[in-house]
């Protein structure tokens, strides 16, 4: 994707210092570019030490590649960006584990979560990857505020996850997969059990 | 496809952290991976109650200022009424349910079990930290056999459950051999306290105002109280629990087990926020905070101040006087029997050593002689140090050793000549 097709990350105007600003690019795995801020950028950790650590000029910003991030696709890497813009040069919170952490959600951050939950889980997921605090924060309060209220079956349908069919099945499928013979082997021990062998061998 | 289950376990924490107390119950039932991930985080409960009174059960699990969960269970004929509400006494918004096939045998009984089995599947697991327990056990309307049995199922459930627990609370009004097996067979993890709580009410106030409270620091180091609140104060009352509170501080003194009594009001406000700190024959030391919200009185014998004064903002004692040493021609009187008495007292430490003699004799000459008239002369100098303790137990140790030669010299008569004489004997 080239650069003048790269979707644009919203800029708030006011909070952009007179000062030329520089605009770092950055690639997700399914080769969607984005740019960001360096004020944005420093909400995550890793791509501020990462930018840090390459030590890129205005030149080299825009001569050399973009800078790829491998395991995060273009979707949720938008939602990262956008939410990194619009909480540019917040600080960070420090979790010291002295004082209960009570979280809230703001108004702006509950648009942006307002996804399915798969981006949900995909967007918590890249910001512990990227260490974003304060996002790790608000998604997890979000996932945490959705379990309110719901039974065990209704968490496995919210969270996403398999019953204990769908369990079993894939648990068989995967073997299968895996082996061929299992099967067939399992089969055999099964029917063995039905005539009243005690031992297999 | 991104799911819970393809979440590392560390951000699982994250989300755990941030859940309540219900939504990890069930989240615990999801999976074992999430069970063990959950049990792995500390959830602390305020406040849980459990009640029992003859065909009545009630559990109620506070998780916050005006959250809470709760379970109640009445027995019908033939049947229990469920009911389950949340953050709501509006019997619009129970859930209710009716739970049959009760057996017509002892049915309150088995309603008693369910209600202690609903508790200890709720909160007596290692991960739920419990602030305060309340049980609030009634043995109204049992007979004999009833009680025995009551009781029976009581001691089988606490005995074989774990509970982590702060403070046990026991109201006044409690059947004793309940509370005895609680407080004696529970397993109870991390108890640092036993509360016994009175309350008086009133039709005219619904909050309390008044709390009156003695305390005691036992062997183990669990304390324990004894706690009355008042909805309206009345003078009797409150000078009947008064002395009641500081006759137990004077009777039950133990020297190794810290002990107080407290009365906290909110009628007496004072728009000067200070602490006074008053000392009665240098044995009992008091505290007297007053603020704008109201005042509160902490008496405690000298030798425990230490282990109270946190309790008490020391940077804000004034310099006032103890009640005996006023700068008056009367009160420099009035304190010369309380040094003599400190005189005659028996030595209480073991610190009648040698080498203490000569620093001490020179101060020994002084006390005898004009002990009062030096305090009364820089009264307010007792009172730079944050401790008067050090300065009274020092002079407790001149005591001793003002005494020490005495009674060397006794035994040096009692036992030294005997055994002189019997050695002569037996050498004829």
């Amino acid at each position: 994707m080239s650069v003048e097709n790269a979707p644009v990350v919203d800029v708030d105007e006011a909070a952009i210092p007179v000062e030329k600003k520089m605009y770092y690019r950055f690639e997700s795995n399914d080769k969607k570019e984005f740019r960001v801020s360096e004020l944005a950028i420093q909400q995550s950790e890793t791509l501020n030490r990462l930018v840090e650590a390459m030590g890129y000029t205005s030149e080299d910003v825009e001569n050399k590649p973009a800078i790829a991030i491998e395991n995060i696709d273009g979707k949720t890497l938008k939602l990262v960006f956008q939410w990194c813009e619009h909480h540019k040069g917040e600080a960070i919170p420090v979790d010291d584990g002295s004082v209960p952490k009570i979280v809230e959600i703001p108004e702006f951050d509950a648009k942006l979560m307002d996804i399915d939950n798969g981006l949900l889980f995909k967007l918590i997921w890249a910001a512990d990857y990227l260490n974003i605090v304060q996002l790790l924060n608000v998604s997890c309060k979000k996932v945490a505020n959705m379990a309110q209220g719901k039974t065990p079956a209704q968490l496995r349908r919210v969270y996403l996850l398999p019953s204990d069919e769908e369990d079993e099945a894939a648990k068989r499928a995967a073997q299968e997969a895996q082996d061929p013979r299992a099967r067939e082997v399992e089969e055999e021990f099964e029917e063995r059990k039905r005539q009243g062998g005690n031992s297999f061998f | 496809m991104a799911a819970w289950s393809c979440l590392p376990p560390e951000i699982k924490l994250h989300v755990i952290r941030n859940l309540d107390f219900m939504s990890r119950k069930s989240l615990r039932c999801v999976s074992y991976s999430d069970r063990d991930i959950v049990d792995s985080t500390i959830f602390t409960l305020p406040r849980v109650r459990f009640g029992y009174k003859k065909g009545r059960c009630l559990i109620v699990i506070y998780t916050g200022i005006e959250k809470f969960l709760r379970w109640e269970m009445e027995m019908g004929d033939g049947f229990i009424n469920y009911h389950r509400s949340q953050n709501t006494f509006d019997p619009e918004f129970f859930v209710k349910k009716q739970l049959k096939d009760v057996p017509s045998e002892r049915p309150n009984a088995f309603m008693l079990v369910i209600a202690l089995d609903y508790l200890t599947e709720l909160v007596a697991h290692k991960s739920i930290q419990i602030k305060t327990m309340e049980w609030e056990l009634s043995s109204d309307g049992l007979s004999n056999d009833e009680k025995e049995l009551v009781a029976f199922i009581i001691n089988t459930f606490v005995t074989t459950s774990t509970f982590r627990v702060e403070e046990l609370v026991f109201p006044e009004r409690n059947h004793g051999p309940f509370v005895r097996i609680v407080m004696e067979n529970a397993y109870m993890v991390g108890l640092k306290s036993f509360r016994r709580l009175g309350m008086i009410i009133s039709a005219e106030n619904l909050v309390p105002e008044v709390a009156h409270e003695s305390g005691k620091t036992l062997d183990d180091g669990v304390s324990s109280y004894r706690t009355t609140l008042l909805m309206k104060d009345t003078l009797p009352t409150q000078l009947g629990l008064m002395h009641r509170n500081f006759e137990i501080l004077k009777t039950y003194y133990e020297k190794d087990c810290p002990s107080k009594a407290t009365y906290r009001s909110v009628y007496n406000k004072y728009d000067d926020e200070k602490v006074k700190r008053k000392v009665e024959n240098d044995e009992y030391v008091t505290y007297i905070t007053e603020t704008k919200c109201g005042c509160t009185v902490l008496k405690t014998h000298s030798a425990h101040e230490k282990d109270y004064i946190e309790e008490v903002d020391v940077d804000t004692v004034t310099k006032s006087l103890p009640k005996v040493s006023t700068v008056t021609q009367e009160a420099t009187v009035t304190q010369v029997p309380t040094v003599t008495e400190k005189v005659k007292k028996p030595a209480l430490a073991e610190k009648d050593t040698v080498t203490q003699l000569p620093t001490v004799t020179e101060e020994d000459v002084v006390t005898p002689e004009d002990p009062v008239s030096e305090d009364a002369k820089e009264p307010t100098e007792e009172f730079k140090e944050p401790l008067m303790i050090q300065e009274s137990t020092a002079t407790l140790e001149a005591t001793q050793t003002i005494q020490t030669p005495s009674l060397l010299k006794y035994l040096l008569v009692l036992i030294v000549i005997p055994i002189a004489l019997a050695i002569i004997l037996a050498f004829f």
